[in-house]
């Protein structure tokens, strides 16, 4: 058995981030959990879904993939409300997809303990922005907990669940990227006991947010606010560290950066550190003391300077002189994260303080290396939906494109990809190009994302009358986040106990005249699909339906059958190179090779060569 | 090799490569050997692009320290699965550290990368830790007889005996005798 579902407590286990959330939350006795993945938090309900799977007679909590953010957590407000105590967990621009239900479920509240992950990504390692979900605290009015690393995340979850309980509202618990993949030891609890059921109490001058009860609905919130506020001033989670009249404020990673920078400087005598974990409501009695006890304050928080900010309002109002700073010039940008450098440096200058550096190497004249950014696989199926589309509108046509591995496309040789702001945006944005302008318009979007965010667009697209084609790259699951199920993956290869939902049926559902599936890796059939679909007037759907290549070997592990360069008979146009530009191949003395350890045998360059130099590997007798 | 379980030991490092290549497992098998050395250990992981082929590196901190990043200029050692990447981040090395490079000799690093290496007193080990691994018939076994190899040249804080423990105990029964192999290897071309 897995040690997160050990019962008893006592042991130490060197835990990722989200494995310590996990562990959290079966201490806490979670019995309901939704999510929808995303970097960085995907391994919340990745961990979740595998204890499932792998030890169901050891584990009592429901577990689901939803459909999409705002799905999971509607999904979650019913339990919680019902009275499970329940986990939701997404990445922070899954939020915004779930801002609509968190606002209001603020104003209802919960019957049993309920958190809200929101994994933040400052720095944009997996990312279209580096938002700040701390301001969701602050908009929803909810209270939001912000641990620096595993031990203390395990610690939070499990509290988390306890705080909801007691103020009868969820509580948000904000991660970002370092603290999510950071791993150390962390000390296991016991398990806690579960609650597997619930009887709902019907209580509608509760939960039924008709205006004339939402209007007494937030003045409930706003008591319960301060009631938060209360328990903010003397949370453990608040506290200082070290002494004297030099002051820091910080939370999150940004605290634990603080902490070897003061070891660094040597200035644990002189720097008083006032670490935030219980970071909303703000424990204002107990900052404002602290304000008053130093000579000047950093506020050391990544992106956004909300707690500067506050700090500066609680100084005016309580007639503080103490001098606050955190964002500015010679200070901190409110543009990316943090690392131990920026922080010590910035303490240093900020408060005078001397930092002893050894001299770092000398890399001045080094060249700048290429960057190496991610690149779709080798025998991505993805790679060859893009050529066939290429080979039917050339360079002109506009692509919206989406949130998955194919945003990768935007990568020359293929260079398909316009335009991206956010889930389902592919589909809906096209309308927007194709009335605006006389451009073919032909986006893309992954299965997962479609059933994520691209139905509604494509209802409208054919209520509206939208002139476009739409390329649903369907490779069976959700590749980019590491394989996780959603609706329309074939649920008899993975096992699970889940229904099927045929992407085909939906697109005819939704009233789409024109629709094709394709094999990809049929070269000329996908492009005379293509074809067709773009002559089309009218909103047209292309299926262009291939495993994923990584997930195939795990679920249908078929054998390689690598491919070579016949370099005989291969006259160097590199086509193959210009146009597919497959991680596997590379050029040498002006011919392409294929390296046999990366290739899988896609045949999509063999049937592009115009010598057909490009041959199945024989098996060596 | 130096003393097993010194719990003043502060020991940093970065392990560079490519998506793929196992970055994060090495990181996961030098932390266990410090676990079992008695040391206190803090890792961050760059997780999302793993099999992407994109620039990937992973921070391990050995000892008393509260954050997991290790900052420009301090590490002891960088470890790196690619030539290319270990000049990409050999900024994060302190004068005096260690390189351990998968590449089959030091001409595989830029010049001005080389110049810097010798003019900071960097111990530089390349070992051609690709050319082990085919030999050795596991062509993906790169990443062990690297971190073999980097073990029996004394730059970690613990035993080459003790590493090789812990990552053999990780090894599935299936892979023992190839992972005893790429160990083998490693460990004898330093």
């Amino acid at each position: 058995m897995d040690r997160l579902l050990t019962p008893g407590g006592g042991k130490s286990h060197l835990l990722l981030g989200n494995e310590a959330i996990v562990r959290g939350a079966l201490e806490a006795g979670v019995a309901f959990a939704t999510c929808y993945p995303g970097t960085p938090s995907s391994e919340v309900p990745d961990t979740l879904y595998r204890l499932r799977k792998e030890s169901p007679e050891a584990v009592q909590y429901y577990f689901e993939y939803s459909t999409n953010e705002k799905v999971a957590l509607e999904c979650a407000a019913g339990a919680a409300v019902a009275g499970l105590r329940t986990l939701c967990t997404m990445k922070h621009v899954g939020v915004n997809v779930a801002a609509d239900p968190l606002m209001t479920l603020a104003y209802t509240g919960v019957n049993a303990g309920m958190v809200l992950l929101t994994a933040d990504d400052p720095s944009l390692f997996s990312s279209q922005n580096e938002q700040d979900n701390r301001f969701y605290a602050r908009l929803s009015g909810l209270p939001m907990l912000e641990p620096s690393g595993p031990a203390e995340l395990k610690q939070c979850t499990t509290y988390a669940f306890d705080l909801s309980e007691q103020l009868g509202v969820p509580v948000m618990l904000r991660t970002t990227t370092r603290v999510n993949h950071a791993r150390e030891a962390v000390a296991f609890d016991k398990l806690g006991k579960v609650k597997t059921q619930a009887q709902f109490k019907k209580s509608p001058f509760q939960y039924v947010t008709v205006p004339a009860v939402s209007r007494q609905l937030h003045l409930k919130l706003l008591k319960v606010y301060d009631q938060a506020q209360t328990i903010s001033e003397q949370s453990s989670l608040n506290f200082i560290t070290g002494k004297g009249k030099l002051g820091i404020v910080a939370g999150g990673v940004a605290y634990n950066y603080v902490m070897d920078a003061v070891a660094d400087l040597d200035a644990a005598k002189r720097v008083k550190v006032f670490k935030l974990g219980f970071s909303w409501p703000l424990p204002e009695k107990a900052l404002v003391k602290f304000l008053k006890s130093v000579d000047k304050v950093l506020v050391v928080e990544e992106l956004e300077p909300l707690v500067e900010n506050a700090l500066k309002a609680l100084a005016q109002e309580n007639k503080v002189k103490t001098q606050i700073a955190g964002k500015g010039p010679k200070l901190f940008s409110r543009a990316y994260e943090f690392n131990p450098r920026l922080v010590r440096d910035t303490m240093a200058g900020y408060f005078g303080l001397k930092y002893k550096a050894t001299k770092p190497l000398k890399l001045d004249d080094l060249p700048a290396l290429p960057n190496r950014p991610p690149n779709l696989c080798p025998g991505c199926p993805h790679r060859a939906t893009f050529y066939a589309v290429k080979q039917v509108v050339g360079d002109t046509a506009i692509h919206p494109t989406d949130i998955g591995c194919y945003t990768l496309g935007l990568l020359p040789p293929i260079s398909m990809a316009d335009f991206v702001i956010c889930m389902g945006s592919s589909v809906s944005s096209s309308g927007g190009f194709s009335r605006a302008t006389k451009q073919k318009v032909v986006s893309f979007i992954g299965d997962s994302t479609f059933f994520h965010s691209g139905i509604t667009g494509l209802v409208n697209a054919v209520h509206n009358n939208h002139d476009f084609t739409l390329v649903i790259l369907d490779n069976g699951t959700t590749a980019m986040t590491g394989h996780q199920p959603h609706p329309g993956v074939e649920t008899d290869k993975i096992g699970d106990p889940t229904t099927h939902i045929d992407l085909e049926g939906v697109v005819r559902g939704l009233g789409v005249q024109h629709v094709t599936v394709i094999k990809p890796f049929k070269v000329r059939a996908a492009i005379e699909a293509v074809k067709a679909a773009v002559d089309y007037k009218g909103v047209s759907v292309i299926i262009s339906k291939e495993l994923c290549p990584l997930f195939a070997r795990r679920v249908a592990p078929k054998s390689r059958k690598p491919f070579a360069v016949n370099l005989d008979k291969c006259k160097g146009h590199l086509d193959c190179i210009k146009k597919v530009a497959c991680p596997a191949m590379f050029v040498e003395d002006g011919k392409a090779k294929i390296n046999p350890l990366q290739c899988i045998g896609c045949a999509l360059c063999a049937q592009i060569c115009p010598e057909n130099a490009i041959l199945p590997v024989k098996a060596e007798a | 090799m130096k003393a097993a379980s010194n719990k003043n030991l502060r020991w940093q490092a970065v392990v560079a490569g490519v998506g793929g290549q196992g970055v994060l497992f090495v990181t996961r098998m030098l932390a266990l050997g410090a676990q079992a050395a008695g040391g206190r250990v803090l890792i961050s992981e760059v997780h999302g692009m793993a099999q992407r082929g994109g620039s990937v590196i992973s921070h391990l901190k050995i000892g008393d320290f509260a954050g997991p990043l290790v900052a420009m200029g301090q590490a002891d050692l960088l470890l790196s699965l690619d030539p290319g990447e270990a000049v990409r981040n050999l900024g994060f090395l302190r004068p005096g550290g260690a390189a351990v490079v998968n590449a089959p000799g030091p001409e595989f690093l830029s010049p001005e990368a080389r110049t810097a290496v010798a003019a900071h007193q960097v111990r530089l080990v390349c070992l051609d830790a690709a050319g082990l691994a085919r030999a050795a018939g596991a062509a993906k076994g790169v990443n062990l007889a690297l971190l073999a190899g980097a073990a029996a040249s004394g730059v970690l804080p613990f035993g080459a005996a003790q590493l090789k423990q812990v990552v053999l105990g990780a090894s599935p029964a299936s892979r023992q005798q190839v992972n005893q192999r790429l160990w083998q290897a490693g460990n004898e071309a330093v």
